[in-house]
C-alpha cells in the first residue's frame, strides 16, 4: 500500500522560501561594476562513482550495484556585507544518471544564501556560516519529484594555512509527491583537509545522520516482510512505513521509507591539473541501520574533474 | 607593478660614478629563485629620499594579486586598484604597517604610503588565497630576481650592506663595496621552506546522501 503524499512545505511556503533566497541573491548580483553575468563565477563537475549496493537493499543477494554519472553547474556571488560579515549566493543545477537503472535518473536545481562571519583577519581566522537552500528534484520517477529545502551551521578554521577543519551541523527535508520519499534528516559532520603540496590534496568528512532514507526490495522479500515472514517486529515496523510499487530497481520492485542511523565517510584525493581544472578520486562508504536493526551498507568509488571558468 | 621612479639625486657620501652589480640567487639544491629581493644599503652614508611622485601599483584582478612581491623604498605610495568585478577585502597585520580596506567595491583604488621599512604581507580576507609580500627597503637601490634567479642593480661606488630575502627563507646581511665603473658580481644561496601558501580552490562538491 502507499501512503498519501505528505508533503513537508506547503506550495506558498515553498514559494516564499525560493523567492525569499531569490531576494536575497539580488544584491550580490549588483555589483558597483559589471553586470549580472559578469559577476557570475561558474564551476563545473563531472562525476563518474561505481557504487555498491546503489539500490540500497538489505538482502545482499538482491543488491543493485549501478554506474552513476553526474553533471553539475554552479554560481557563486560573494557580497561583504560588514567588516566581518560575508553574503554568499549560489545557484547550481545537476542531473544524475544511472546506468541500466534511468528510473533513478534526477535533475536537480536550486539557490543557497550563506550568511559568513569571520572571526578577525586572514586564512586562520575562524569562520562561522549559517546557510539555507531550496532545490526542486525532477527525478525520473513522479513521486520522488519534489522540493528539498536545507540549512547548515558550519563552524571551520586552518589550523594551519594548509590544514583546515570544519564541524557542520545540517537539517535537510524533501517533500516529495510520494511520502515513500519524504526526507527529513540532520546530521552532524566533521570534515579536514590538507593541502599537501601545490597540486595534491586530501580531504576526509565523517558524517552521523539521523532520519528517513528510502530503500528498496524486490517483490518477493517485501512480500515476505509485511506478511510476517521475518517476525512480527519487521512485519509490525514495515506495514507503519510508507512503501510503494515503484520498479525503480527492477520489475515489481519496492520502495519504502525508514528511519535510519546513518554513518557515512569519505576520502578524496584531488591534483590540481591548472589553475582551473582539478581532478578527483573518492572512496565514500554509508553504513546504514534502520531502527528495527535492518542494515543497508554502501560504498562507492569515484573519479571527478572540477573545472573553474 | 608599474617601474619605481628611481631618485635622481645620490647622497653626497656616494661616489658620483656609477657601479653595475648583480647578485644570483639560488636555492640550497642549485636551483634559480625567482621573485627574492635584492638591496643594497648605504653603509655610513646618507640615503637619498624617496622622490615625491614615487608609486607603486599592486592591482587585484583575476581574484590575485597582480604581483606575488613587490619591492619598494620607504616611503613610497603604493595602490591598490581593484579590478575586478567582485568585492575585496585589502589588509595586513605586519608590523611595519597594519591596515585594512574593507568593503573594497570594484573600480576602488585606495593608496597607502609605506613609511617604515620591513616585510608588509598584504592579504584579502575574503578570498584566503590571494596574498602577496611588499618589501620595504631603506635604499633606492634594490632589485628582484628573475626567473634566472638574477637581480641586476647599478648603483654608485661604495659601502653597501647587500640583503636578500624571499618569501620562503632570507640570507644574512653582509658588507662589500662596489668599485667605481666595475662590475661587481655576488652570489646568494637561501633554504627555502616549504610553500604554505593557501591554496585557490576549484571546485566544490554538492553534499548529500
Amino acid at each position: 500500500m502507499a501512503h498519501p503524499p505528505t508533503p513537508a512545505l506547503n506550495p506558498a511556503g515553498r514559494l516564499w522560501l525560493l523567492g525569499t533566497l531569490l531576494a536575497l541573491t539580488a544584491p550580490a548580483q549588483q555589483e558597483n561594476a559589471g553586470g549580472w553575468l559578469e559577476n557570475l563565477h561558474l564551476t563545473a563537475t563531472g562525476t563518474v562513482s561505481w557504487v555498491n549496493n546503489a539500490s540500497r537493499t538489505s538482502a545482499v543477494a538482491n543488491r543493485k550495484d549501478a554506474t552513476t554519472y553526474e553533471l553539475a553547474l554552479s554560481g557563486t556571488q560573494p557580497k561583504q556585507l560588514a567588516r566581518n560579515l560575508l553574503l554568499i549566493s549560489s545557484e547550481e543545477i545537476s542531473a544524475l544518471r544511472v546506468q541500466d537503472f534511468s528510473s533513478a535518473d534526477h535533475v536537480r536545481a536550486g539557490a543557497r544564501v550563506a550568511l559568513q562571519h569571520k572571526f578577525g583577519l586572514g586564512p586562520q581566522a575562524t569562520v562561522l556560516q549559517a546557510s539555507g537552500g531550496m532545490a526542486y528534484k525532477a527525478a525520473d520517477f513522479a513521486g520522488d519529484r519534489g522540493w528539498t529545502a536545507e540549512m547548515g551551521l558550519q563552524l571551520a578554521k586552518r589550523v594551519l594555512p594548509n590544514v583546515r577543519l570544519a564541524a557542520i551541523a545540517s537539517w535537510l527535508e524533501h517533500g516529495a509527491r510520494s511520502s515513500v520519499f519524504d526526507l527529513d534528516q540532520h546530521s552532524l559532520s566533521f570534515e579536514a583537509s590538507w593541502d599537501i603540496s601545490d597540486r595534491w590534496s586530501l580531504a576526509g568528512s565523517a558524517t552521523r545522520l539521523e532520519g528517513d532514507i528510502v530503500a528498496n526490495a524486490a517483490w518477493p522479500v517485501w512480500a515476505q516482510a509485511i506478511g510476517g515472514g521475518f517476525g512480527p517486529t519487521v512485519q509490525t515496523y514495515y506495514t507503519s512505513r510508507p512503501w510503494v510499487k515503484t520498479h525503480i530497481w527492477g520489475p515489481d520492485w519496492v520502495s519504502y521509507n525508514v528511519e535510519a542511523d546513518v554513518d557515512l565517510w569519505s576520502v578524496a584525493l584531488s591534483f590540481q591539473a591548472s589553475d582551473h581544472t582539478a581532478l578527483e578520486l573518492r572512496k565514500g562508504s554509508a553504513y546504514v541501520i534502520n531502527h528495527i536493526g535492518i542494515r543497508y551498507p554502501t560504498d562507492s568509488w569515484s573519479v571527478g574533474v572540477n573545472h573553474r571558468f | 607593478m608599474k617601474p619605481v621612479l628611481f631618485p635622481l639625486l645620490l647622497a653626497a657620501t656616494l661616489s658620483a660614478g656609477a657601479a653595475d652589480f648583480s647578485c644570483t640567487v639560488t636555492s640550497s639544491k642549485g636551483e634559480p629563485v625567482a621573485d627574492a629581493v635584492v638591496s643594497l644599503v648605504p653603509v655610513g652614508a646618507t640615503v637619498p629620499p624617496v622622490a615625491a611622485d614615487a608609486q607603486v601599483e599592486i592591482a587585484q584582478q583575476g581574484q590575485e594579486f597582480s604581483s606575488y612581491v613587490t619591492v619598494v623604498q620607504a616611503g613610497t605610495k603604493v595602490v591598490f586598484p581593484n579590478r575586478d568585478n567582485v568585492q575585496h577585502h585589502v589588509y595586513s597585520l605586519s608590523k611595519p604597517k597594519k591596515f585594512e580596506l574593507p568593503l573594497y567595491n570594484p573600480g576602488q583604488a585606495e593608496s597607502i604610503v609605506f613609511e617604515v621599512p620591513g616585510l608588509v604581507t598584504v592579504g584579502c580576507n575574503i578570498h584566503d588565497w590571494m596574498i602577496c609580500h611588499l618589501v620595504v627597503v631603506p635604499t633606492p637601490w634594490f632589485a628582484k630576481s628573475d626567473s634566472a634567479g638574477t637581480a641586476k642593480i647599478s648603483a654608485p661606488a661604495g659601502r653597501y650592506r647587500l640583503e636578500v630575502w624571499h618569501p620562503r627563507g632570507a640570507q644574512a646581511a653582509r658588507e662589500l663595496t662596489l668599485a667605481d665603473g666595475a662590475a661587481t658580481q655576488e652570489s646568494a644561496v637561501l633554504t627555502l621552506k616549504p610553500d604554505r601558501r593557501v591554496k585557490r580552490p576549484v571546485g566544490g562538491r554538492s553534499s548529500g546522501y
